[in-house]
C-alpha cells in the first residue's frame, strides 16, 4: 500500500535539492550548465543576433525551423532574447537529461533507498525525487532566462516593455517544455543503478526513437507523426510561437506526458527489488 | 492487541528459476530479541530483505506488526540496519541521520538533537560533521547501525551488526542493543553466532532456503545441565568410559574431527556437585582441557543441525 503524504513527499523534494547541491552530479550539470550558458550570453551581449531580424537572416532561419515561427521569432520579439529562447528550446534535451538522470538510479545502486523505506514509502520517494529534479531544472532555466531578459534589454534597441512581457512567457514556456523529460528519466531512473547509464539509456531512447522517426516518415508520414507524440519533445513547435495561446495549448499536453512515463516509472519502481 | 510482531505463510522467493526462499512459516512474538543465522545461500539475507520490504516476494504473505511490510502504519515504528546500503558521499553524517529522522516525522530542531542522541550511543558525536568518505568501514557501520535508533521504532531489524567492528565496538554495540532489549523487539541476522547467543533469546536457523527450526537458545544449548570442553586434541570415541561411575552423567557428546570439542550432560538436580565430579573424572584420565563453559554453545549447536 503506497498513501501519499504531501509533508513527506516536500521534506524528500527538499532534501533531494540540497543533496544536488552537494553532490558532484548536482554540481556537474550546474558548472556544465553555467559555463555553457556564460558564453552563448557573452555572445549574445555583442547584438549580432539583431541581425537575426533582417529578411536575408529570416530565409536562411527559414531552412533550419519552420519560416512563420521564424518569423514570428526574430521581427515580433527581441532578436537577441528570441535567439536565447531558440537555443534554449533546442538544448533541453541535452540538459534536462543530465540533470534529471539521477532521481532514482544512484540510490538503487548504492541501495541507499533502503534508509529511506522504513520511514516513507515508495510513492513518495517516486514522486519526491522528480520534484526535486523538476525544480532544480525549472530554477536553472528561470535564473539564465532572467540574465537574458537583462542583456536582451541592454542590447536591443527600444526592446525593454517587449522583453518584460515576454520573459515570464519564456520562462514558463521553458520549465512546461522541460518537464516531459524529466518525467522521462524518471523512467529511465528507476531501471538502472547509476546516474550514468540512467543518463545514457534517456539519451539513447531519445536518438533511436529521432532516427525511427525520421525512418518511418520516408515511407508512412502519418504514423511517424503518430509516433513522435512518444517522445517528449512533441509540443516544441507550439512552444517556439511565443504566445500564450500556443503555451497554455502546449501545457495541456504536459501532464499525459508525466502520467505516461510516471506510470510505466512508479509500475517499475514500485514492484522492483532494492 | 497482536503479539505476534512478525508473522509469514508459505513465504518463498525466486531469483529466475533459483529460489532464495521457499515455504517459509514464521511467527516472532513482540518483546524479544531473535537470532536469524544459517550458512551462505540458507536464504537469510533474503528473508532479511523481504522482512524489510526491500524485495517482494514471489509467494506467501508477510505480515510485520499486523500490516504488509510497505505499509504505510509501519512508518516509523520499525527501523532497519541494511548490510550493505551506503550513506550519502556529499553529505555531513550527522545532517543525514538529521535528514533521516525528519522523514520519521521529528522536526528539524527535534531531528538535529535526535541525530546527536543516537551519534552518542555509538560513539562517534565527534564525527557528526565528517562526510562518509572521510570516514572508516567501522564507523560507517556503527552511523548506519545509529541510523537504526532514531525514534522509538518496536521492531528493529538488524543484518549483521557487528560484522567489520572490533572488539571494543562490536561490545559497545552489544550494550546498546542490550539496553533496548524488552522495551523493543529485535531480530538479528549474524554469521557470529555468540552475537546471537549473547543477545538473543531465540534463533531462526534456515538451510537451504527452508525454516530449519525456530527455538528458544536455552532450550538449544541447554544452559544449566551440561559442561562444554574444549579439549588440546580431539577426545577418543571412547572418552565416555570415564564418567562410567557418574549416575548423574546423562549423555557425553563428541564434536566433529578438529573441533576439540566435548560436551557433558548431567541431571539438573545434580546442580554443581555434577560439574565437580565431572572435573574430577577428566582429571583422573589426564584429559587436559583450554576452556570449560557451563551449557552448550550455540555455534556447535547449530553446526551439528546443519549438518
Amino acid at each position: 500500500m503506497n498513501s501519499l503524504r504531501l509533508g513527506v513527499v516536500s521534506t524528500l523534494t527538499r532534501q533531494d535539492l540540497y543533496y544536488s547541491l552537494k553532490s558532484a552530479r548536482g554540481l556537474l550539470f550546474l558548472v556544465f550548465f553555467g559555463v555553457f550558458w556564460f558564453w552563448v550570453l557573452w555572445k549574445l551581449s555583442s547584438g549580432n543576433a539583431q541581425h537575426l531580424a533582417s529578411p536575408e537572416a529570416g530565409m536562411i532561419m527559414s531552412y533550419i525551423i519552420d519560416p512563420k515561427v521564424a518569423s514570428t521569432l526574430f521581427v515580433n520579439h527581441s532578436p537577441t532574447f528570441s535567439a536565447f529562447y531558440y537555443l534554449a528550446i533546442s538544448t533541453v534535451p541535452m540538459f534536462v537529461l543530465f540533470a534529471a538522470s539521477d532521481q532514482t538510479a544512484n540510490d538503487i545502486g548504492s541501495k541507499y533507498l533502503r534508509f529511506l523505506t522504513p520511514r516513507c514509502n515508495r510513492l513518495e520517494i517516486f514522486i519526491g525525487r522528480f520534484f526535486g529534479a523538476v525544480i532544480l531544472v525549472a530554477v536553472s532555466y528561470v535564473i539564465i532566462t532572467l540574465l537574458a531578459a537583462l542583456i536582451a534589454m541592454s542590447v536591443d534597441k527600444d526592446s525593454f516593455a517587449m522583453v518584460v512581457r515576454d520573459a515570464p512567457l519564456v520562462a514558463l514556456s521553458l520549465i512546461l517544455y522541460t518537464i516531459p523529460f524529466v518525467a522521462l528519466m524518471s523512467l529511465c531512473s528507476v531501471i538502472v543503478g547509476s546516474a550514468g547509464l540512467s543518463a545514457l539509456m534517456g539519451i539513447s531512447i531519445y536518438v533511436i526513437l529521432l532516427v525511427l522517426i525520421t525512418v518511418v516518415h520516408l515511407k508512412m508520414p502519418d504514423a511517424a507523426d503518430m509516433l513522435a507524440y512518444a517522445l517528449p519533445n512533441s509540443t516544441k513547435s507550439l512552444f517556439l510561437q511565443l504566445s500564450w495561446g500556443n503555451t497554455i495549448s502546449a501545457a495541456l499536453a504536459v501532464p499525459f506526458y508525466v502520467l505516461a512515463y510516471g506510470f510505466f516509472g512508479w509500475k517499475i519502481f514500485s514492484k522492483r527489488d532494492i | 492487541m497482536t503479539d505476534k510482531i512478525i508473522e509469514t505463510q508459505k513465504l518463498a522467493k525466486s531469483f529466475g528459476d533459483q529460489w532464495a526462499l521457499y515455504g517459509v512459516d514464521l511467527t516472532v512474538n513482540k518483546g524479544l530479541t531473535t537470532g536469524l543465522v544459517g550458512p551462505n545461500g540458507a536464504g537469510k539475507t533474503t528473508l532479511f530483505s523481504l522482512l524489510c520490504g526491500f524485495l517482494k516476494p514471489t509467494k506467501g504473505t508477510i505480515k510485520i506488526l499486523g500490516h504488509d511490510p510497505d505499509h504505510p502504519e509501519l512508518r516509523g515504528r520499525i527501523s532497519i540496519l541494511p548490510q550493505d546500503a551506503i550513506l550519502l558521499k556529499a553529505i555531513p553524517v550527522g545532517k543525514q541521520l538529521s535528514m533521516l529522522a525528519e522523514l520519521q516525522g521529528f522536526n528539524k530542531k527535534q531531528a538535529l538533537a535526535e541525530s546527536k542522541r543516537v551519534l552518542a550511543l555509538v560513539n562517534l558525536s565527534s564525527s557528526a560533521n565528517k562526510n562518509a568518505d572521510q570516514l572508516s568501514h567501522g564507523m560507517l557501520k556503527r552511523i548506519a547501525i545509529a541510523q537504526a535508533f532514531i525514534g522509538s521504532p518496536e521492531l528493529i531489524l538488524l543484518d549483521e551488526p557487528t560484522a567489520g567492528l572490533d572488539p571494543s565496538t562490536t561490545d559497545g554495540i552489544k550494550a546498546v542493543i542490550r539496553s533496548l532489549a524488552g522495551k523493543t523487539s529485535i531480530i538479528i541476522s549474524s554469521h557470529n553466532l555468540e552475537v546471537i547467543e549473547d543477545l538473543c533469546q531465540q534463533v531462526i536457523i534456515l538451510k537451504k532456503g527452508r525454516l530449519h527450526s525456530h527455538e528458544k537458545i536455552a532450550d538449544m544449548t541447554a544452559r544449566t545441565m551440561a559442561l562444554t570442553f574444549r579439549l588440546e586434541s580431539d577426545p577418543d570415541t571412547n572418552i565416555s568410559e570415564i564418567f562410567a561411575g557418574l549416575d548423574m552423567v546423562t549423555e557425553v557428546k563428541l564434536g566433529k574431527k578438529g573441533q576439540h570439542r566435548l560436551v557433558v550432560c548431567f541431571k539438573e538436580e545434580a546442580g554443581q556437585l555434577a560439574e565437580i565430579e565431572i572435573l574430577k573424572c577428566l582429571a583422573v584420565a589426564k584429559v587436559p582441557y583450554r576452556e570449560m563453559i557451563r551449557g552448550e554453545r550455540l555455534q556447535e549447536t547449530v553446526a551439528d543441525r546443519l549438518d
